[in-house]
């Protein structure tokens, strides 16, 4: 099979484009599974939900969701070699290709605030190398005058217009690595992941080193049957698994489309989520470790694990400040490394389908998705500060964020996966799609796979959406209690509201134009 | 193909990568050895929970003292056992504010949050403490091992059934 260069061959669809090599589809795609979602996010999500409570369900997930739509995903982009949007346009028609736009969309915003968060993260290695270890930080313009640090270090960051230039600095970094493709994402994440696993081993020998580390461990995984017992903690799990293997993002099928002929999807979905859920079960490990070696009480809150607990746990090693500020370095690079790989590829899944599409030169396309994605993810960061007092969220950005997140991270994902596996099941295609996984493999689904696709993912799925909105409309619109200074109250009033509204109506609107273009382009081609 | 292969950095490239950073590493590690400021941050409050016992297990009693406080009547100490998690319960030992001190035998391993407030409710001081098991857990350690087994089990079977497979193809086709 000849291979071109992207670099000289910038408008072919993604069927022409070059392929992956098998360490590179591999590097790739955990690289961009492996993000925040695991070295912070899982470790939140498994203290907020009962440590061992939530190992569990979070294993029954990862088998019975997260395995078979990875290799659903995968193989849509391996067969029809093109984006998520067409692929499912070729699969299920008009109303497959709506669901991928909206989909990209969705992963539209959380790129647009995950590269904020990634900015802050660039600013908290800045304040690594001095400032965040000091035992404060001033807070002009808050209702304390100081703030012990790291979280005195963050809220000054974060009240300020710095962030801006670090995000402006993540889309940069975007837009170079994504420009050449599937070669830059090769050639980034074959740094990438390499270092990220070496960081992580040198966090994991640390935390476990330490006294009371190993306590933290059994925290982890000692099975909390009262905790099981509870929905949400399910619903957390299932969250977590679309998240940390990038299912719903539309991300797995744009780089399904760039593997190569041979190999099968089964084995190659069984490596990255082992792969993924195997660099958070050592993330999982080093940062309980270090909770439970400082006692550090993680907030139910994820930013607040990213940002002050396991900062503070890290100001707490001994050692003294070379080795704070060395271990400091290394989380932040760490989390920089992770969330960059995840943002190619999110990147990456909307460049390829808006390129076939809309007949644009890959340069261009990348260009003005990094341009808006800098406009978009100014808006995360904004530093007016709507709550002094640090009741809530503290800055508009922040307050934002909170808001999006709950709808795109918690709704978007789940509901892709359901709209997907429940229109394949419709278009009765997920059997053509396992044949065809199963033609190139030795290890064989069976008709088990349709049913489990087809029937179990979809009742799961739609009892976990459904519990979750009965909760929303009994609990009022999420956002509605946040509490804010005078002067800001209106945002209670307006913001939670709108940020519903336009997470659904902005993708249900470009996701319409787009399948609409679509079909007038096919009809046209039909006539001719 | 050649193209793209040329494009990609070889292992030795990888390797050189790594031992940049790793080299980063530690010449940071040396450069802040002078200069930087204390670590550590500061509650700075004048009110101190005290505790009898360093290292803290489910079953064994431990006392807290509250230190620094002026008026034992007017403040209150409640602990929270698992605090911001789902399985957060409050901890039943009472404050007798003529003792000033709290006996507790912690029965959950996890994170435990005690925190003395004034009357209005406002926080004066806050500890948080690690309760070990009182054991090593068995069914923690099965699932450690079985977690651990099926994710790099899993990682190391399907690269061994893709190697396996490659394998096949380059025989088919020689």
């Amino acid at each position: 099979m000849e291979i071109h260069d992207l670099q000289h061959d910038t408008k072919r669809p993604s069927g022409s484009d070059p392929r992956w090599s098998r360490l590179g589809f591999i590097l790739a795609a955990s690289g961009s599974a492996i993000g925040l979602g695991n070295v912070v996010f899982f470790p939140a999500n498994a203290y907020r939900f009962g440590g061992g409570g939530f190992y569990l369900p979070y294993l029954v997930a990862l088998l019975v969701v997260g395995v078979p739509l990875l290799i659903v995903e995968l193989a849509l982009g391996r067969e029809h070699r093109r984006a998520y949007p067409q692929a499912l346009r070729q699969t299920a028609g008009a109303p497959g290709e709506f669901i991928g736009w909206w989909a990209l969309f969705n992963t539209g915003f959380i790129a647009l605030y995950y590269v904020a968060i990634l900015g802050w993260v660039f600013g908290m290695l800045i304040g690594a190398l001095g400032p965040l270890w000091a035992p404060s930080t001033a807070l002009p313009g808050f209702a304390v005058d100081s703030l012990p640090n790291p979280g005195g270090y963050f809220f000054r960051m974060v009240s300020g217009w710095g962030p801006i230039v670090f995000i402006v600095a993540i889309w940069t970094a975007n837009a170079v690595i994504v420009r050449h493709g599937a070669a830059g994402i090769e050639r980034a994440t074959r740094i990438f992941v390499p270092s990220m696993w070496i960081l992580m081993l040198v966090l994991l020998i640390r935390g476990l080193t330490l006294p009371g580390g190993l306590d933290g461990v059994w925290y982890l995984f000692t099975p909390d049957w009262q905790s099981m017992a509870d929905v949400e903690v399910w619903k957390g799990a299932f969250s977590q698994i679309f998240f940390t293997l990038s299912i719903g993002f539309g991300v797995m099928t744009a780089y399904g489309a760039y593997l190569p002929d041979r190999g099968s999807q089964s084995q190659q979905a069984l490596l990255v989520a082992c792969l993924n859920c195997g660099f958070e079960y050592v993330a999982g490990i080093a940062v309980f470790a270090i909770l439970f070696a400082f006692a550090v009480v993680p907030q139910a809150s994820t930013l607040a694990m990213t940002f002050f607990i396991v900062p503070e746990g890290i100001a707490s090693l001994p050692g003294g400040p070379p080795v704070v500020t060395s271990f400091g370095l290394l989380f932040f690079t760490l989390l920089l490394l992770a969330g960059l790989s995840s943002t190619v590829s999110m990147v990456e899944a909307l460049a390829a389908a808006l390129r076939e599409t809309c007949n644009l030169s890959r340069g261009v396309t990348v260009a003005a998705i990094c341009a808006a994605g800098v406009v978009g993810s100014s808006l995360f960061v904004l530093p007016a500060i709507v709550d002094s007092g640090l009741e809530g969220n503290g800055t508009l950005g922040l307050t934002l964020l909170d808001l999006v997140d709950h709808w795109a991270f918690n709704y978007g994902l789940l509901f892709v996966g359901l709209s997907q596996t429940l229109l394949l099941a419709q278009r009765r295609r997920i059997a053509e799609l396992r044949q065809a996984v199963d033609s190139r493999s030795r290890w064989r689904l069976g008709p088990a796979f349709d049913w489990l696709v087809g029937r179990v993912i979809p009742a799961l799925l739609l009892a976990l959406i459904g519990w979750s909105l009965v909760n929303e409309v009994k609990g009022g619109l999420y956002g509605s209690d946040a509490a804010f200074d005078a002067g800001w109250t209106w945002l209670s009033q307006l913001a939670p509201g709108a940020a519903l509204a336009t997470w659904i109506l902005v993708p249900t609107a470009l996701a319409a134009w787009l399948t609409r273009r679509s079909n007038r382009r096919t009809c046209m081609e039909t006539s001719r | 193909m050649s193209s793209l292969r040329r494009s990609i950095p070889t292992p030795n490239s990888v390797v050189a990568w790594v031992a940049i950073l790793a080299v980063g590493f530690f010449v940071v590690l040396v450069v802040t050895v002078a200069g930087s400021t204390e670590a550590t941050p500061s509650s700075g409050q004048s009110i101190e929970i005290r505790v009898d016992s360093t290292l803290l297990h489910v079953g064994e009693p431990i006392r807290l003292e509250v230190s620094g406080a002026q008026w034992l009547d007017r403040i209150v100490l409640r602990g929270e056992s698992r605090p911001g998690s789902i399985g957060a319960q409050p901890i039943e030992a009472p404050w007798v504010p003529a003792r000033g001190f709290v006996d507790w035998t912690p029965t959950r391993a996890g994170l435990a949050r005690w925190v003395v407030t004034d009357l209005l409710g406002e926080t004066l001081a806050v500890r948080d403490l690690a309760i070990a098991p009182a054991g090593v857990p068995a069914s923690g350690v099965v699932i450690l091992l079985v977690a651990g087994g099926l994710l790099f089990g899993g990682a190391g079977l399907g690269l061994l059934a893709a190697s396996g497979q490659d394998q096949e193809m380059s025989d088919s086709n020689s």
